[in-house]
């Protein structure tokens, strides 16, 4: 499938350049502690859902407050033009500056301008457009895309740097940082002064005041709107609000968790015509003598999204770059890679309506739907609910056009939902695996086609016997029954590891639990859904449903997280608005619980002591599963249990929370992307020096213990239900 | 125009709520603003001010001074304090002055104790230009014109871009929270890429109303 192809290819090149993954690494660590300590002290949740209103306020009043901005903006002297297209927005700049005789332009940083290709368009009418924020300018001498939105040239190294300064001012320039930015200050103090035009962009604009807000760390955005006579602001609709008062938690939180500032140095309110029409110009200059002020306001895309239900929140983005920050695949291949003009995340998710479908199919790809985005914006923006629904959109599309046939199809639209077919292949799979695994429970290398699994890390070998083999239906407690539950197997733990379902089922025994494992459940269809097959999905659902129907328990325990998810928020979802369904979805979603939560919150356990306390203890870590921490918001519970086991010393893990690089398919799919952050999750485990990682996922106990084994590392992986089990009285 | 009265009345209660906690906020503002880079120096006397404007120059080997302020160079003496040395000052600024002025000096209109911002707000764009072309800018604040919040700072932005607005006068106001400054090349930190390296901010005394409209 090519937009797969494509992507490993962009992958491929990225990770070729070992600087983007050192310098996005190095940052993203450095990033967690300044934004931790820009937001300490602050009521970070209170504002997030201040702002958050404001946004969705002002996202909703759109045509009333664009009207009011652009009568305000008029009534102190500026030409608002309301620009529907990039060439529309791009015709009216070009014409302006031919008109007024413009021959070089100034800019401070803005976004909007690379989305709509305003340099090439000037470029083309003989208009020489200069960057002036810093790290634009190398890029723009490079001849390059910025990679980040916020620091654009953060792919590059000083010595890279240091070349293009030396191309550019025709001299040996060496790598010293102080020095490139003393000469960039003279060499662009020049331009200013002869520059006939100054663009901007806008971080906000004011309805009541038609103000510009615009904030800049370099005091490039205040000489770019003061020193050229004539200023365009150019901007998306999407960043008016009602009044300046309403931005107080917009520019708190953009500052803090962009670059861990309290305040960005500078924050500009432009209201109206201002800039100066006689101040110093440099001799050779030949320009417009009287001021003016224009605001080009772009749609593009913007009133589409806005129509859009499922993607009208990422209207509310304040272009933190927090969710490329933290986000493990960014850190790994960077922007140019992981999106198309807009980078990281939201850019991936707002490209369809600025540039079209076909250019936001690959880097979507990118997404390991870890969550750690969503968690990290600022705004509250659901990017992994839109990625999922971006991957639905473009199956659809490749449906239609027949585009789509092959394997992946077969097995994800037939095979997966198939609970016989499905089982069959596994066992059929159990035994083609024989003449490789020769009895062992591991395979380090597998063959052609399947090599990309085992790249990075050994595979477990499919389960001679799965777990319903292995098990009866139902599974009595020790002791007089307190409760029943129906367990939830997974096809992980069932086909791969029955072992995990083992130890659940013998914990849940040895505390007064009767457990029900009802034989019809097979997938719980996350596979489909993750991948964009919500019709099959949608299925899948119903047929899980009514699968662990007939079970007597009143509660439904799960020890794959992931699965645990599609339970209790997919599932509602995929059979909301049948009336068949949807009140059995909804039952089947309360009943939930993820295996350690169900013990601690249920059960209460988590006080007490386990095992025998030995005088030296093992040193052991935990490994936050993403959809147990930031999916199912259960992360307690699994210490709590853990701190009983008297064996072990608990050592929490640097960068906790982030992802093993396993996410479902990706893993399989770009192995080497997956690779690298699992590499970075293997470090961190053995910067702890713990002899065992505790998890609770199996996803997450695939990737890494494969990781450890494919190095032949002693560290051992276990599923927490595994630890308990074992030290069970 | 009731929107207006109303800030009004609210920016009035926002001082003469926050007058007992004065110090306080004094000593928020400074330690903000120095944990951003900037100089803080309060004054007892306006006069001392020009003389420490002197003794900076002199240090960085600055030949000119420049405002686009009368009144202020006259507040501080500021002739009197350069006449002594070779500093030149440029009181009535044109255009070709302006972008060789070493220390630019201008007002601030208020300072935000949070984030140890001033806000700087100057229509004009001489005074503007030297707040931004010249390596040293010295702001001068009067110390009662201090809040505690951003909140209360955008109050007084909002209400002063209304103020013109409802004259049909444009505006041009800044919040300037520490010296320009760039991480762009390997996110290493660096003082001074366009705006001012540095910025000083001298607090002269109070003038018992503040930032009151
Ligand atoms: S989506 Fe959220 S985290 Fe990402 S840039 Fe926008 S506001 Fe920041």
């Amino acid at each position: 499938m090519t937009r797969r192809k494509e992507f490993r290819r962009r992958a491929a090149e990225a990770l070729a350049n070992p600087q983007i993954r050192e310098n996005l690494g190095r940052f993203g660590t450095a990033y967690r502690t300044a934004r931790k300590n820009a937001l300490a002290g602050l009521d970070y949740e209170a504002h997030k859902a201040n702002l958050r209103r404001m946004k969705e306020d002002a996202i909703e009043r759109l045509p009333e407050l664009a009207e009011q901005f652009t009568e305000a903006a008029r009534g102190v002297g500026a030409i608002v033009y309301q620009a529907k297209t990039a060439a529309d927005a791009n015709r009216y700049i070009g014409q302006l500056a031919k008109e007024r005789g413009v021959e070089l332009i100034v800019k401070s940083k803005s976004m909007v301008s690379e989305e709509i290709g305003l340099n090439g368009h000037l470029e083309q009418l003989g208009i020489t457009p200069l960057e002036a924020d810093l790290g634009e300018w190398i890029i723009q001498q490079a001849n390059e895309h910025p990679s980040h939105s916020v620091m654009p040239c953060i792919h590059m190294s000083k010595e890279e740097v240091a070349g293009i300064f030396s191309q550019a001012l025709k001299r040996e320039v060496p790598p010293d940082i102080g020095l490139m930015v003393r000469l960039a200050r003279e060499e662009l103090r020049e331009k200013f002064l002869s520059a006939g035009m100054g663009i901007s962009g806008a971080n906000i604009a004011v309805a009541e005041t038609g103000t510009v807000i615009i904030v800049t760390n370099e005091g490039n955005g205040r000489l770019a709107t003061t020193v050229p006579p004539i200023h365009v602001a150019l901007l998306g609709y999407d960043k008016i609000v009602p009044t300046i008062e309403d931005a107080a938690s917009h520019l708190k939180l953009l500052a803090k968790t962009a670059t861990g500032q309290q305040l960005t140095v500078y924050t500009t309110f432009i209201t109206g015509k201002t800039a100066a029409s006689r101040i110093p110009r440099a001799p050779e200059f030949r320009g417009p003598a009287a001021a003016e002020m224009h605001i080009v306001l772009l749609d593009n895309g913007r009133w589409a999204m806005r129509d859009d239900s499922e993607f009208r929140e990422a209207l509310y983005c304040i272009r933190c770059a927090s969710c490329a920050n933290v986000c493990p695949t960014y850190r790994v291949v960077g922007g140019h890679a992981f999106g198309h003009i807009y980078t990281g995340v939201i850019g991936t998710v707002i490209t369809p309506f600025h540039h079209g479908w076909e250019a936001a199919a690959v880097p979507q790809e990118a997404c390991l739907l870890c969550r750690a985005c969503l968690d990290a914006c600022p705004v509250q923006i659901d990017l992994p609910r839109m990625i999922v629904a971006m991957r639905t959109h473009i199956v659809e599309e490749e449906e239609q056009k027949k585009k789509a046939r092959g394997i992946r199809r077969l097995f994800l639209d037939k095979i997966l939902p198939n609970p016989s077919l499905f089982n069959l292949a596994l066992r059929l799979g159990a035994i083609a695996q024989l003449p490789l695994t020769r009895g062992r429970t591991v395979l380090r290398e597998l063959p052609w086609p399947l090599r990309n699994l085992t790249s990075i890390r050994a595979m477990p070998a499919v389960a001679a016997r799965p777990l319903r083999s292995r098990v009866a239906e139902v599974l009595p407690s020790r002791g007089e029954s307190r409760q029943t539950v129906t367990f939830f197997g997974s096809c992980l733990i069932d086909q791969f590891y029955p072992e995990i379902g083992e130890a659940v089922i013998k914990v849940l025994n040895h505390y007064g639990v009767t457990v029900h494992y009802p034989k019809a459940q097979s997938c719980c269809g996350l596979p489909a859904y993750y991948e964009g097959h919500k019709e099959t999905a949608g299925r899948m659902a119903k047929d899980l449903i009514a699968a662990l129907e007939p079970s007597p328990a009143e509660n439904i325990v799960t020890a794959t997280p992931s699965c645990g998810i599609t339970l209790k928020q997919y599932i509602p979802k995929l059979v909301k608005g049948d009336p068949l369904w949807e009140e059995r979805g909804y039952s089947l979603a309360a009943r939930t619980h993820d295996f350690s939560e169900y013990l601690v919150e249920v059960l209460g356990l988590g006080d007490g002591t386990l095992g025998e306390a030995t005088a030296d203890k093992v040193p052991l870590t935990y490994h936050d599963s993403c959809s147990a921490l930031r999916g199912l918001r259960v992360q307690e519970p699994q210490r709590r249990l853990l701190r009983m086991l008297e064996r072990y010393d608990l050592r929490e893990l640097d960068e906790v929370g982030e992802c093993c690089g396993f996410g479902g398919h990706f893993s399989a799919d770009y192995p080497d992307v997956a690779g690298e952050v699992l590499k970075r999750k293997i470090a961190a485990i053995e910067q702890t020096g713990a002899h065992v990682v505790a998890l609770d996922s199996p996803g997450c106990l695939l990737q890494i213990r494969g990781g450890l084994l494919k190095q032949g590392s002693p560290i051992e992986v276990k599923h927490i239900a595994e630890l308990l089990a074992e030290d069970l009285p | 125009m009731p929107v207006l009265a109303q800030m009004e009345e609210r920016i009035r209660q926002t001082w003469e709520s926050s007058r007992h906690r004065h110090s306080s906020i004094l000593s928020r503002f400074v330690a903000q603003g120095e944990g951003v880079g900037a100089t803080i120096r309060e004054t007892a006397d306006p006069q001392s001010v020009g003389f420490s404007i002197a003794a900076l120059a002199m240090a960085k080997g600055i030949a000119s001074c420049q405002t686009a302020d009368p009144g202020l160079a006259k507040e501080v003496e500021l002739h009197r304090a350069l006449a002594e040395t070779n500093v030149g000052l440029v009181a009535d600024p044109n255009p070709d002055t302006i972008s060789h002025a070493g220390i630019g000096i201008t007002r601030a209109t208020l300072g935000v104790a949070e984030t140890g911002s001033i806000l700087v707000h100057l229509d004009e764009v001489d005074g503007r230009l030297l707040s931004m072309l010249p390596e040293i800018h010295v702001a001068l604040l009067p110390q009662d014109a201090l809040v505690d919040s951003l909140e209360e700072g955008l109050l007084l932005t909002r209400y002063l871009i209304l103020k013109s607005q409802a004259q049909g006068r444009p505006s041009y106001l800044s919040w300037v929270t520490g010296p320009s400054r760039t991480a762009d090349i390997e996110r290493v930190l660096t003082i001074g890429v366009h705006g001012p390296r540095e910025l000083h901010i001298f607090l002269l005394p109070p003038t018992g109303k503040g930032y009151l409209p």
